[in-house]
C-alpha cells in the first residue's frame, strides 16, 4: 500500500518529467536524411558560412552575391559570417550533426578533420556534372585522386623589414641568407631601442611554429614531410632551422616574451617600432599603415640558408572553399563555387584581399594597389607557397600545438634539438593515430 | 419505494477513487507551475551532464568515424588522461591556482572590507574608497585580460616601466611570457579581478556586528586585534567558510582568465584542468578524452558541492 501510495503522489511529477524530457529531446533533435538535387536551376536557398565578408572591404561578399542572385533568380545565398576561429569551431561541430553549411570556408587546417567525417562533397563528381575543367586551379586538396577543397585566395607570409631601424643599425641592404639575418638582427637589437626579429608561439594560438619557425625550414627547401605526405618533422633540415632560431632566441634578439606573444601582436609591435623584421600575412600591409603611416618600411623574401640555390618555399595561408557532403543543393553549391572561381570575381576577391587568386586564369589589376603588394606578387611567382600543417594532416592544430610544447622546451634550456624533434615526431604519432585509428 | 444501500466495498472503492482525483487535481498545478524551471534544469543540467558522462565511457564521440561503431570503452579514456604527464600536471597547477586565488580573494577583501567599515576614515572617502575598489568586479573577463596583457605583456610595458623607475630591473621581463613569474602573474589578474566579491560580502557582515558587543569587549579591556578575533571573526565565520568554497569552485573551474592570458604556457607552466579539457577537445579534437577531464573537474567540484551545503545548513540551525 506505502508503495502504491507513493506511486500515486509522484506520478504527477514523473509526468511532468517525461514531458519536459520528451520536449528538450524534441528540440535538440534534428538533421535526418536528405536528398541531393541534381537540377541547377531548381530553387534554392544555400547557405555560405565563411569569415571573408568580417575580414574584406565593407559591402565586397555582399556585392559578389548581389551579382551571382541576379544572375541566378532562382538560387538564394545566405551568407554566414563568424569570426574565422568561431567559423571553424561552428563547422567542425556543424559537420558531426550533419548541420553544415551548403558551402563553407575552410583553412587547409580543418581539411583532414572534416573528411575523416566524411562532410566534404567530392567535387570532383560535381565539376564533372557541370562539364567544369580544374586545369586553371591551384592547390587543390585532394583524396583517392578527387577534389575536396579549392583554394579561392592565398596569402603569403614574407618578411616585413623596418628600414629605418635596419639602417640605424648600420645595415644598408636587406638580409637575403641567415648569416646575414642573424647578423642584421643582432645590430639592430645592440644598437636601437628595437629588437631583431619577432616570434609569436603563444599556446593559445599556436600556429605561430608554422608561421615563425617553419618558415625557415620551408624557404631553404626544407620539410617535415615524407614524400607520401606523412611526417618526418625529425630530420637535419628542420634541425638546422631549429638551431637558427634558437641561437636568435639565445642572443637575445628576439623580441622578449615570444613563449606568450600572439599572432595579432607582431603587427603592432612592427608598427610602433618595437621590432625591425618579422614574418607576417601580407594582410596585414593595410594594418601597419593606418597604425604608423610614417613607418618606412618594406617586405622582402624570408632568408635562406648560407649557399642554398634552389627555388624558394614560402609560408602561405589560403581563403579556401568546400561543399557539404549533406547538401540538398550540391549542384547549386557548386554553381556558387564556379562564380566565386571564375577569373573575374576571383580576381576581385583576391585584390580586396590583399591576396592571390586561386584560379590561375585570374588576372589581377594591382596597378592601384599598394606597391609592397605588388612586390609581393612578384615573390609569390617566384616562390613555391606551402604550409605543411595546412596540407591535410590530421589534427593539424594539436600538432602545431604538440610542436610548439617541444619548442618552448628547446628554447628555454630544457632540452636539445635532437630531443625537441623526437619528442615532437612520437607525440605527432600518437595524436595521428588517436585521429586516425 | 426502498432505496438499496451500494455494497460496503464499493463505497470504498468509489471514496478511494473520487480522493485520488482530488489529491491529483489538487497537487497537478503545483508540478506544472513547476514544470519551466524542471525543463531549465533537465535541458540545461541533466541532459548536458549525462551527455558528457556518456562521452566519456564511449570509443569517440562528436566527431563521425565513418566505418567505426561507436561502442562502451568503460573506464579507457579515463585510463587515458590520467596516464597522460600533462593532465596530472594540471591537476597540480589547478590546486595551487585556486588555493593561492582563495586564500589572496579573502585576505584583500578582507582587509579591505576592515577598512571600509572602518571609523577612521570618512564617510565621504569610504563612498569613493567603495566605488574605486569595486571597479575589477565590474569588468568583464574579457576586458580585465586585455588590459592586463597590455600593462604586462610587453616587455617594455607600463608595469615594467613603472617597476623600472622604481630601481628593479625589470626591463624586458615578459611576466607572462616567463615560466618563472607566469603563474604568479596570472593568480594576480584573477586575485584582482575577484576580490571585490568577498570585500563586498564580508563588508556586509561586518556591518551586521552589533555595535554594542564590540563596545563591551573593549570596556572589558580588549584591544583591536582581540576584538577582531573574538567578535568580529566568529560573525563571518559562515560567510567566510562558504564564500571560500564557492571560490574554490569557481576557481578550480575557471578557464577563461588563464586560456586568455597564457594559453596554458609558457612550457605548460600555467595548464590547469580547464585549459587542459578545452585543448584536448578544440585541438585534438578527443572529446572522449576532454569529457573524462571535464568529468573529474565536476567530481571535484561535486565533493566541494557538498562541502559547501553542509556549511550552509550548518549555519542555518
Amino acid at each position: 500500500m506505502a508503495i502504491r501510495r507513493w506511486i500515486q503522489q509522484r506520478t504527477p511529477l514523473a509526468i511532468a518529467l517525461a514531458a519536459v524530457t520528451v520536449v528538450a529531446t524534441a528540440c535538440g533533435g534534428g538533421g535526418g536524411g536528405s536528398t541531393k538535387q541534381a537540377d541547377t536551376n531548381a530553387k534554392a536557398t544555400l547557405q555560405f558560412s565563411q569569415w571573408w565578408a568580417a575580414e574584406l572591404p565593407k559591402g565586397t561578399m555582399e556585392g559578389i552575391v548581389s551579382q551571382f542572385e541576379k544572375d541566378n533568380p532562382n538560387i538564394t545565398i545566405k551568407l554566414v559570417t563568424n569570426p574565422y576561429q568561431s567559423t571553424h569551431d561552428a563547422t567542425i561541430a556543424q559537420s558531426a550533426t550533419h548541420n553544415m553549411s551548403d558551402i563553407v570556408a575552410m583553412d587547409g587546417t580543418w581539411y583532414s578533420d572534416l573528411q575523416n567525417q566524411g562532410a566534404l562533397a567530392n567535387m570532383s563528381d560535381l565539376m564533372k556534372a557541370a562539364n567544369f575543367s580544374d586545369s586553371s586551379l591551384s592547390g587543390e586538396l585532394k583524396t583517392d585522386g578527387s577534389v575536396y577543397m579549392i583554394p579561392a585566395v592565398n596569402f603569403v607570409y614574407p618578411m616585413f623589414v623596418n628600414l629605418d631601424v635596419l639602417h640605424k643599425a648600420g645595415i644598408t641592404a636587406i638580409p637575403k641568407t641567415q648569416t646575414e639575418f642573424k647578423t642584421a638582427a643582432e645590430a639592430i637589437s645592440k644598437k636601437t631601442s628595437a629588437k631583431g626579429f619577432t616570434l609569436a608561439l603563444s599556446p593559445q594560438t599556436p600556429n605561430g611554429v608554422a608561421n615563425d619557425v617553419m618558415a625557415w625550414v620551408w624557404a631553404s627547401g626544407g620539410t617535415m614531410l615524407t614524400k607520401d605526405g606523412k611526417t618526418n618533422i625529425n630530420n637535419p633540415d628542420v634541425a638546422q632551422g631549429l638551431e637558427f632560431v634558437n641561437s636568435l632566441y639565445k642572443s637575445g634578439a628576439v623580441l622578449p616574451g615570444a613563449l606568450n606573444a600572439q599572432e595579432t601582436q607582431k603587427p603592432n609591435s612592427f608598427a610602433q617600432g618595437q621590432v625591425g623584421t618579422m614574418f607576417d600575412s601580407l594582410a596585414h600591409v593595410d594594418t601597419i599603415r593606418k597604425a604608423n603611416p610614417k613607418l618606412n618600411f618594406d617586405i622582402a623574401p624570408v632568408p635562406v640558408k648560407d649557399g642554398y640555390t634552389g627555388q624558394e618555399g614560402i609560408n602561405a595561408a589560403a581563403w579556401a572553399l568546400g561543399i557539404s557532403k549533406d547538401s540538398k543543393h550540391q549542384a547549386q553549391a557548386w554553381k556558387f563555387v564556379q562564380y566565386l572561381m571564375s577569373p573575374t570575381v576571383d580576381a576581385e576577391l583576391a585584390n580586396k584581399a590583399n591576396g592571390f587568386a586561386g584560379n590561375k586564369a585570374a588576372k589581377q589589376d594591382l596597378s592601384k594597389s599598394d606597391p609592397l603588394i605588388r612586390k609581393a606578387a612578384t615573390i609569390y611567382a617566384q616562390s613555391k607557397p606551402l604550409n605543411e600543417f595546412a596540407s591535410g594532416l590530421p589534427v593539424s592544430v594539436q600538432l602545431e600545438s604538440d610542436f610548439d610544447s617541444q619548442l618552448q622546451k628547446y628554447f628555454t634550456g630544457r632540452q636539445d634539438v635532437n630531443a625537441t624533434l623526437k619528442n615532437t615526431q612520437s607525440t605527432w604519432d600518437q595524436h595521428i593515430k588517436a585521429a586516425t585509428k | 419505494m426502498t432505496l438499496t444501500a451500494p455494497p460496503p466495498t464499493a463505497v470504498l472503492t468509489t471514496s478511494a477513487t473520487a480522493k485520488r482525483r482530488h489529491g491529483l487535481r489538487r497537487t497537478l498545478p503545483s508540478y506544472l507551475f513547476l514544470t519551466p524551471a524542471l525543463a531549465l534544469m533537465v535541458g540545461l543540467m541533466f541532459i548536458p551532464i549525462g551527455t558528457v558522462l556518456y562521452y566519456s565511457v564511449i570509443n569517440y564521440a562528436i566527431v563521425n568515424r565513418p566505418g567505426r561503431p561507436q561502442h562502451f570503452v568503460g573506464l579507457a579514456n579515463y585510463r587515458q588522461v590520467f596516464s597522460d604527464p600533462n593532465f596530472v600536471a594540471s591537476i597540480w597547477h589547478t590546486v595551487v591556482f585556486s588555493v593561492v586565488s582563495v586564500a589572496l580573494h579573502l585576505l584583500l577583501g578582507l582587509g579591505f572590507a576592515l577598512l571600509l567599515n572602518s571609523d577612521a576614515v570618512g564617510r565621504a572617502t569610504k563612498g569613493v574608497f567603495r566605488t574605486l575598489i569595486i571597479l575589477p568586479w565590474l569588468f568583464t573577463i574579457t576586458i580585465v585580460v586585455a588590459l592586463w596583457r597590455y600593462l604586462l605583456l610587453d616587455p617594455r610595458g607600463v608595469v615594467n616601466y613603472l617597476l623600472h623607475m622604481f630601481g628593479l630591473p625589470t626591463e624586458g621581463l615578459a611576466w607572462l611570457g616567463q615560466t618563472n613569474t607566469a603563474m604568479a602573474t596570472v593568480i594576480f589578474v584573477n586575485v584582482w579581478a575577484g576580490y571585490p566579491f568577498f570585500m563586498i560580502s564580508l563588508l556586509a557582515g561586518l556591518q551586521g556586528v552589533s555595535g554594542e558587543l564590540k563596545e563591551a569587549a573593549r570596556i572589558d579591556g580588549a584591544n583591536h586585534r582581540q576584538q577582531f578575533w573574538h567578535v568580529t571573526r566568529p560573525h563571518l565565520r559562515t560567510i567566510i567558510v562558504s564564500m571560500s568554497i564557492l571560490d574554490l569552485i569557481w576557481n578550480l573551474q575557471n578557464f577563461s582568465t588563464i586560456f586568455l592570458l597564457t594559453g596554458g604556457g609558457p612550457v605548460n607552466s600555467t595548464n590547469v584542468l580547464a585549459n587542459y579539457t578545452y585543448t584536448t577537445a578544440y585541438f585534438n579534437q578527443d572529446y572522449t578524452a576532454a569529457s573524462a577531464s571535464a568529468v573529474v573537474i565536476l567530481a571535484i567540484s561535486l565533493v566541494l558541492a557538498v562541502f559547501y551545503a553542509r556549511s550552509r545548513r550548518a549555519a542555518n540551525r
